[in-house]
């Protein structure tokens, strides 16, 4: 019992989502406030199931930014014109996401490298012109506006409003603790130790039974899924859904941020690298107009001096060499 | 011996790169339960022939037949389950992985585990219990927890072979498997490919003369992507012709 208890205390895990549950009332003392704390917890839930693909089976897609696209504009669309309400517009955006991924993952499932990632670029600009262009479903230029965060609750019992943004930043919460423990799960379950194979030898993963593209395909559909979840959070965020939330330079963004945080050898890197990524820009252009050049450089000093991301300068953890000792 | 029963047979296989043919309408036969070696000069066709076997190529032309049934241009993983298994030339291992996590990945694929995206990989007790078997069984035991890169290279050779052997095949395709070790582990290793024959099909790719003299039932001599003679250790020591391409008067 007391070993158990020193084994969860002794994990990262808790300690993550303790500080996300008080990081509201921390954020005012460093001249923050809640709505960056929102927008950090959506963007983790991104870059953990975009981590999924990147880190764990090592397929680097450079096209996300389209689902997390597709997550906001279903939500707005389900939401403005089907059904009035939060879970079913927020579930449709999930499936959305994840329904369009399966779609592309199909095309992508058989290629590996710069063919790999040179597609999924081709996917997304498409998807971002579709976005733009259909302006009587996306509203194109002027996007979709209008978008409620509804209140939430159990009718007769109790009602949260959600127009609150500290309400919302604990409904976020709930979600990112849902999300964060399911891909733990995943990645750490015979699936997940299969895509790190994977990652590490595709050619000897086939040889031993293994169905490599099916593997792609599920790693990819999964991840498109909470691209999906978290750009329907985002758009709720928002109040809106532009065609700039599908723009190839979001993509850019979740991959920066999981090699900033580590997510390439620590499972809770991309959180940390939501955040930094997040705050930085935040502090940086509130400082400056000219913040985007200092950004840039502290990319390139990260990239080259602490290549495997923040955290690997701490303990491995994650899908690293570490981590993968025996299955006992 | 017992009566021959083929298991596995090509007909007419054939694999082109560009204008070169690397196998060129091969006809062989493998006979259960017997240890055939594949003999011949470098550039011969012997690992493309392996490459075609185990479904990492598909064919140009021609057909594979395992146990009767056409499994031509299946992929890799097809082929594994349908109970071939080979190891590489080169070897390919995940090397930043364990020894245990090696073996570990193929029982897991073995058992059809791999999907389970909702419990823990220590939940499978199963394919725990069998992967230290398999360990026992190649005698690497002791090592588990030893990243495979870092093994002796007898060890990751042996390795090589026990991932394959993971995945129970009734045919295994052993490519160059003495290759780079030293005298003193090459007989272990010989020792080793024997004893396998016990339990299954052997077809063993080599450049040891002597070791495939002692150790096959049957050899098959390729040439320039072509089966050039076939038969016992004996009958090809008198192939004249084989003789002149190959063996260079042993």
């Amino acid at each position: 019992m007391k070993r158990a208890i020193l084994k969860i205390i002794r994990h990262p895990m808790p300690w993550v989502f303790l500080f996300f549950l008080i990081l509201p009332y921390l954020l005012p003392l460093v001249g923050g406030y809640t709505y960056l704390g929102v927008e950090v917890l959506i963007w983790s839930i991104f870059a953990l199931g975009f981590n999924i693909l990147l880190g764990y089976t090592g397929l680097p897609s450079f096209g996300h930014g389209a689902f997390f696209g597709i997550g906001a504009f279903v939500l707005g669309i389900v939401q403005l014109r089907l059904i009035q309400g939060m879970w079913i517009p927020i579930l449709a955006g999930t499936l959305a996401g994840a329904f369009f991924g399966a779609i592309v993952g199909l095309f992508l499932a058989k290629k590996r490298g710069i063919y790999f990632a040179l597609l999924t670029i081709a996917f997304s600009q498409m998807f971002w012109f579709i976005a733009w262009g259909w302006d009587r479903m996306t509203g194109g230029e002027d996007g979709l506006a209008g978008i409620n965060r509804l209140p939430l609750g159990i009718p007769g019992l109790f009602r949260l409003e959600m127009e609150n943004l500290l309400h919302f930043y604990y409904f976020v919460y709930f979600l990112f603790i849902l999300c964060t423990l399911l891909i733990w799960v995943i990645v750490h379950s015979p699936f997940g130790r299969t895509l790190q194979a994977i990652r590490y030898n595709e050619v000897r993963a086939g040889s031993i039974g293994y169905d490599i593209a099916l593997y792609k395909w599920l790693s990819f559909t999964l991840s498109c899924a909470f691209s999906g979840l978290a750009g329907s959070l985002y758009a709720l965020l928002r109040n809106a859904a532009f065609s700039d939330v599908m723009h190839w330079t979001q993509s850019g963004n979740v991959i920066m941020m999981v090699l900033l945080g580590g997510g390439l050898t620590n499972f809770f890197g991309p959180i940390l690298g939501s955040g930094a990524f997040i705050v930085l820009r935040d502090l940086l252009s509130t400082h400056t107009e000219h913040w985007l050049p200092i950004y840039g450089l502290l990319f390139m000093f990260v990239i080259v001096f602490i290549p495997e991301g923040i955290l690997s300068l701490f303990k491995k953890e994650g899908p690293s060499r570490e981590s993968l000792v025996s299955g006992r | 011996m017992g009566p021959r029963v083929e298991i596995i047979e090509t007909r007419s296989l054939t694999k082109r790169f560009g204008g070169l043919v690397a196998v060129d309408q091969v006809d062989l036969t493998i006979q259960e339960s017997r240890l055939t070696s594949i003999i011949g000069p470098n550039g011969a066709g012997k690992t493309t022939l392996f490459n075609l076997l185990s479904g990492l190529m598909k064919p140009d032309e021609g057909k594979i037949f395992f146990r009767k049934i056409d499994i031509t241009g299946h992929p890799s993983h097809q082929m594994v389950k349908q109970g071939i298994g080979r190891s590489f030339q080169l070897l390919n291992l995940f090397g930043e992985l364990t020894l245990f996590e090696n073996i570990r990945l193929a029982v897991q694929a073995e058992r059809g585990h791999g999907l389970k995206m909702l419990s823990f990989i220590d939940s499978l007790g199963d394919v725990n219990d069998r992967s230290f078997e398999v360990i026992k069984a190649i005698g690497l035991e002791g090592k588990e927890d030893i990243p495979a890169k870092n093994l002796s290279y007898g060890d990751r050779r042996i390795l090589d072979i026990g991932i394959a052997l993971a995945s129970h095949p009734r045919l295994l395709l052993l490519d160059e498997p003495t290759s780079g070790l030293a005298s003193r582990e090459t007989g272990k290793m010989t020792e080793f490919i024997q004893k396998l024959t016990q339990d299954m099909t052997l077809v063993v790719i080599e450049h040891d003369m002597s070791i495939v003299l002692s150790i096959s039932d049957h050899i098959a001599v390729l040439h320039q992507g072509r089966v050039i003679a076939e038969g016992t250790p004996e009958e090809i020591q008198q192939n004249e012709e084989v003789q002149e391409a190959y063996l260079g008067g042993l």
